[in-house]
């Protein structure tokens, strides 16, 4: 299958996920899957900036025409677009200059994907949850937290599942 | 050059900042909780604006304010002035005066101080106004808070006062709050202290209480200030109060005084 109708299934796939499963698989005041950072993440570094850029934007749109509130998924989902890269070359110091177009976060091991995505969806929910309620406390944080790590469960099942790349080392 | 504009246009972080200011900006109109927060803060920020610069302007505005009050003052003074019927070109005297209505008619004649006595029995100033300005002996004398002295001797150009601190210069003098009448003396060394002789026993005075020209005065109209009353002793051999004064004039730092010219 073609990177691009990959990067569509899966982007459809976890709107999908997000407006029926994850209601379901909530954990009432405890945590609330939201696996939809995951798209982000494994957009390819590989395609054309402004074509990533654009396709990153788009899904943030439409996230944010499904599930209020307006505004916030793109807003918290372009922070983990414009970090991963870096996040990616702190975890890989020793990176050729032309880096982006040889190597694919669905390159990346389980071992390598955890320390890639979990600090990445722990900002996100970090961003996402006390700004939706507006309201900034301990308890809104633990909520968050114990989200981003339920969160981070379903993406890495996704990712294992679906993404990862079969000579990619575990 | 276009060009240029459109690359740095499609740029990707130009595109992810116009997102992400388009993003908040949804967030913060359309959703209820941030929106009433924004509008919050801004009411706030609006406050503490005008606060600073109400704060910063201050001065400016006390300035603008005192000049009006200056212009408010000549017109009052000028209004005051019509209102006694009398043709002055300059200020009244107002901090000298307590009563108003025994002055209708008078006028005031504004002169300065060339010199002045301090250390003698018999104290007196040189005025650099005189007979050609219509001064002539037995004219009283204000300064802007009180009486100060009268006019003894005049030239064509120049008149000496005679002041309230010199040994024979008596005013007939009342207490407005008793209407009772006294005569002020100057023996004492001290400057801006007088005595307030006459004033019987069974009147009950006050320290504080002002003492102003009385009507049977032959110099000045009733209800000039003189001062008000410092310290009061009861000499019961003569039957009669014992009270010092202080003045209002200030003989050492007057130099503008108001010779009161009467109705002619």
């Amino acid at each position: 299958m073609r990177e691009e109708g990959r990067m569509l299934l899966l982007g459809v796939s976890l709107v999908a996920f997000q407006a029926v499963l994850s209601p379901a698989l909530s954990i009432q005041n405890l945590a609330y899957p939201s696996p939809l950072v995951l798209f982000w993440l494994v957009l390819p570094f590989a395609w054309n900036p402004v074509i990533g850029t654009l396709v990153a934007i788009g899904f943030g749109v439409v996230t944010d025409l499904l599930f209020p509130p307006g505004g916030l998924q793109t807003f918290c989902g372009l922070w983990v677009w414009i970090l991963r890269k870096s996040v990616y070359q702190l975890l890989h110091p020793n990176l050729p200059t032309d880096w982006e177009l040889m190597v694919s976060p669905r390159d990346l091991s389980s071992t390598g994907f955890f320390a890639y995505a979990f600090p990445l969806t722990l900002m996100h929910h970090l961003l996402y949850i006390p700004l939706a309620a507006w309201r900034l406390s301990g308890e809104i944080l633990a909520y968050a937290g114990l989200s981003a790590i339920y969160s981070f469960m379903w993406e890495w099942i996704i990712f294992e599942l679906s993404l990862r790349k079969r000579h990619a080392q575990v | 050059m276009g060009l240029i504009w459109l690359r740095m246009l499609v740029h990707p972080l130009t595109l992810w900042l116009f997102a992400q200011g388009l993003a908040l900006y949804f967030y913060l109109n359309f959703s209820p909780l941030p929106r009433s927060a924004v509008e919050r803060w801004l009411t706030e920020l609006r406050r503490s604006f005008h606060q600073a610069v109400s704060w910063v302007t201050a001065p400016w505005r006390a300035l603008q304010r005192v000049r009006e009050l200056e212009v408010l003052t000549a017109q009052l003074q000028q209004q005051l002035s019509l209102r006694l019927d009398t043709p002055l070109s300059s200020p009244i005297p107002i901090g000298s005066i307590g009563d108003f209505s025994a002055i209708a008619g008078y006028r005031f004649l504004p002169a300065k101080v060339v010199y002045r006595t301090f250390f003698l029995r018999e104290n007196y100033a040189l005025l650099d106004k005189g007979g050609r300005e219509g001064l002539y002996p037995g004219l009283g004398v204000l300064s802007e808070r009180g009486v100060i002295g009268i006019i003894a001797e005049t030239t064509a150009t120049t008149s000496i006062m005679y002041a309230l601190f010199h040994k024979d210069v008596h005013l007939s003098a009342m207490l407005p709050r008793h209407n009772m009448l006294g005569i002020t003396s100057w023996q004492a060394a001290t400057l801006n202290r007088l005595n307030l002789d006459y004033v019987p026993l069974y009147t009950q005075v006050e320290p504080g209480e002002e003492v102003w020209t009385a009507s049977n005065s032959l110099i000045f109209p009733a209800g000039l200030r003189i001062g008000r009353v410092e310290t009061i002793r009861s000499d019961f051999t003569r039957g009669f109060h014992a009270i010092e004064l202080s003045t209002y004039a200030d003989w050492g730092r007057t130099w503008d005084v108001f010779v009161l010219l009467p109705p002619s």
